[in-house]
């Protein structure tokens, strides 16, 4: 786009461009907005930004892709940090033998688990679990999801056709069985988890992208771009997609938290990662649940984890919402 | 609607078509290791010999598209087995028993587990949507909104090992370890249904007080609601013939389209509480690679997913004069 061309006809007319703000100021300014309209909602995306700190999302995205590239070198896990320095964190393998079902203390602040391993240690590692495939599963069905909404809703006819048939098969999957089908054929892991919930999930999405990207299409300004000869690459960039942005970012935090809930069933059936990685869901899961009687707090802790986590996911979403689009207030 | 029905069938038959091959060649092309390998390492031998004939047993031998058409059913119009046209799923790998016959006892279960929770969900959720859209913005409705969002992020099935592991301590409660079918005896089997029913209605009474709030609400303020009013009917008639059962055409949408995945979502509290569905069928038969359990699992609930969209869109009409007439 050539701005200064635009500046110099607007100064002809006596009209001056308002000054763009830079991106940071206006960050700031959009948060601070937010929190002063949704105070819980805000409250709700501190817990979130915390555990994404805690879950080491960044570190573990950047060292699975020098891993798979073979470039650069790998990030240290803030996790690891804390354990070094702390003295109240311990890797999530370590067994105080002489310690086994204790109670919190000092040393164990949470407690410890039928083979002596902290039970915060293991909360702290398990978020790891939890935020990468919230974010992870959250990111691939949304690539996928809008891709094919965004593209069918601008081509409609047989692309429109054939891509729904395809997309009728994959929601006539039921949830769970096919997840618990899925992964216990193809072994499961951290990325297998992320891509198999993220791919699953794609298809509903898409169908909320495709009815919003084809009320975008009757807009006149789509056929002003056509007759300035934009390419249909450049129409659906530039034109579709900032349009249909704010339901995508919608869509993304509203699924957040059903996501972890998935990921955390998933976890309990055995499905999740292979021990003795922890995570929140395999914490609670049945084998351990003579122990958890003596030791009450293994059965609380990670279920309170998860029930926050999803909570504040969900709230952030709506308030999200009730900013984004107003039409939308207080439904569902 | 006669014909819409038709049509609709008409349409689903290729989607049921996509499920089954995607099912079969996924597991088929898709997976590492094989099932063969699977059940080899069990006798701890590996000559090829052994390998054939237990290809040939199982009905592995035959090229992928042979193996499909022996599945489906569609080999048996041209002298080959039966199969899925015919009602047979064929049998497991493992057990060599009939997945129809298995399914038979087990579906049943988890469906009526499914329809149990549902049922208490809509009961609890929709007197109370209704109560707090009635106060809309005083204390029933932030007590209930606010509930409803805590519900919803309560993940169902650390409940339901709280109830399990603490039930016999804090309440000197514990869930029958034996069970009985409904037929056998029914007062039994109530009382292994209702704890585990409870729990699996709690996710989606969360989300269905909120949404009877909502449109309830929405259909308060129609103007066939103020027509209702001005022509003198009481509240009562005004409430629940005209506002409620309009608003309750969404809460339709929801409760039918949700149920499938509701009773797929059973497996996990059938592990919990030890129900014959078809939960531990499914983990055993992934476990196992035992093709034709997983298939057919697969199978079932996707054409009980498709009957029950059809069945919302037909009770629309049923509920909704105005898509009737049109």
């Amino acid at each position: 786009m050539a701005s200064s061309e635009i500046a110099g006809v607007a100064e002809i007319e006596g009209w001056v461009q308002p000054a763009q703000r830079a991106l940071l100021p206006r960050l700031t300014s959009g948060v601070t907005t937010f929190a002063r309209r949704k105070p819980l909602g805000f409250v709700c995306s501190i817990v979130i930004v915390f555990c994404v700190i805690i879950g080491d999302l960044v570190p573990e995205t950047i060292n699975k892709i020098t891993r798979t590239t073979g470039v650069g070198s790998p990030v240290p896990y803030l996790a690891d940090q804390i354990e070094k320095s702390s003295g109240v964190i311990y890797p999530y393998t370590d067994q105080d033998l002489r310690n086994r079902l204790k109670g919190p203390s000092s040393s164990h602040l949470l407690g410890t688990d039928s083979i002596g391993r902290d039970t915060l240690s293991r909360l702290l590692y398990g978020a790891r679990v939890t935020v990468i495939v919230a974010f992870g599963a959250v990111f691939i069905s949304e690539l996928i999801g809008s891709s094919v909404g965004i593209g069918t809703g601008y081509y409609r006819g047989w692309v429109d056709k054939f891509a729904y048939r395809v997309v009728d098969i994959f929601q006539a999957l039921p949830g769970l069985v096919v997840l618990i089908s899925v992964l216990g054929i193809f072994g499961t892991g951290l990325w297998q988890l992320t891509i198999v919930i993220g791919v699953l999930q794609a298809p509903i999405h898409s169908r909320v992208i495709r009815g919003q990207a084809i009320q975008i299409m009757a807009n006149p300004y789509i056929e002003a771009g056509r007759v300035i000869g934009a390419s249909d690459a450049r129409l659906m960039w530039r034109y579709v997609l900032p349009n249909v942005f704010p339901l995508m970012i919608l869509g993304m935090t509203l699924r957040l938290g059903f996501i972890v809930l998935i990921e955390a069933s998933l976890s309990f059936l055995g499905f999740g990662l292979p021990p003795p990685f922890p995570s929140w869901g395999q914490m609670l899961s049945l084998e351990g649940r003579d122990y958890m009687r003596v030791q009450p707090g293994l059965a609380i802790y990670p279920g309170l984890a998860i029930a926050l986590i999803v909570f504040s996911f969900n709230l952030f979403g709506d308030a999200l919402r009730d900013v984004l689009d107003p039409r939308l207030r207080g439904s569902s | 609607m006669h014909r819409y029905i038709l049509e609709r069938l008409v349409l689903a038959i290729p989607t049921v078509v996509g499920v089954t091959v995607l099912t079969f060649f996924a597991l088929r092309v898709a997976v590492p290791n094989s099932v063969i390998d699977l059940i080899l390492n069990e006798y701890g031998r590996n000559d090829p010999g052994l390998r054939a004939n237990l290809e040939r047993e199982l009905g592995l031998s035959a090229n992928l598209p042979q193996q499909y058409a022996e599945w489906t059913g569609v080999a048996w119009f041209w002298g080959g087995p039966t199969g899925v046209l015919q009602g047979d799923l064929g049998r497991s790998l493992h057990s060599h028993r009939s997945v129809t016959s298995e399914l038979q006892t087990r579906v049943p279960i988890s469906f009526e587990l499914g329809v149990w929770a549902q049922l208490t969900a809509v009961v609890v959720a929709v007197p109370m949507g209704v109560w707090a859209a009635l106060r809309q913005d005083k204390l029933p409705d932030y007590g209930l909104r606010s509930l409803a969002i805590l519900v919803n992020a309560l993940p169902s099935f650390w409940v339901a090992v709280l109830v399990i592991t603490f039930g016999s301590i804090w309440f000197g409660w514990a869930p029958p370890i034996q069970f009985k079918s409904l037929t056998d005896d029914p007062v039994a089997h109530f009382k292994i249904m209702v704890a585990p029913a409870l729990i699996i209605g709690l996710t989606p009474s969360g989300g269905l007080i909120r949404l009877v709030r909502t449109s309830m609400l929405e259909v308060l303020r129609m103007d066939y609601v103020r027509t209702a009013r001005a022509k003198g009917l009481g509240e009562t008639s005004v409430l629940y013939k005209h506002a409620l059962r309009n608003a309750l055409i969404p809460v339709v949408t929801v409760v039918g389209v949700g149920l499938p995945n509701i009773v797929a979502g059973t497996v996990i509290f059938e592990q919990i509480f030890q129900i014959p569905g078809m939960g531990r069928y499914l983990i055993d038969a992934v476990n196992n690679l035992d093709y034709p359990v997983i298939q057919g699992l697969n199978l079932v609930f996707a054409v009980l997913l498709m009957l029950s969209i059809l069945l919302v869109d037909i009770s629309y009409v049923l509920l909704d004069p105005r898509i009737r007439l049109r």
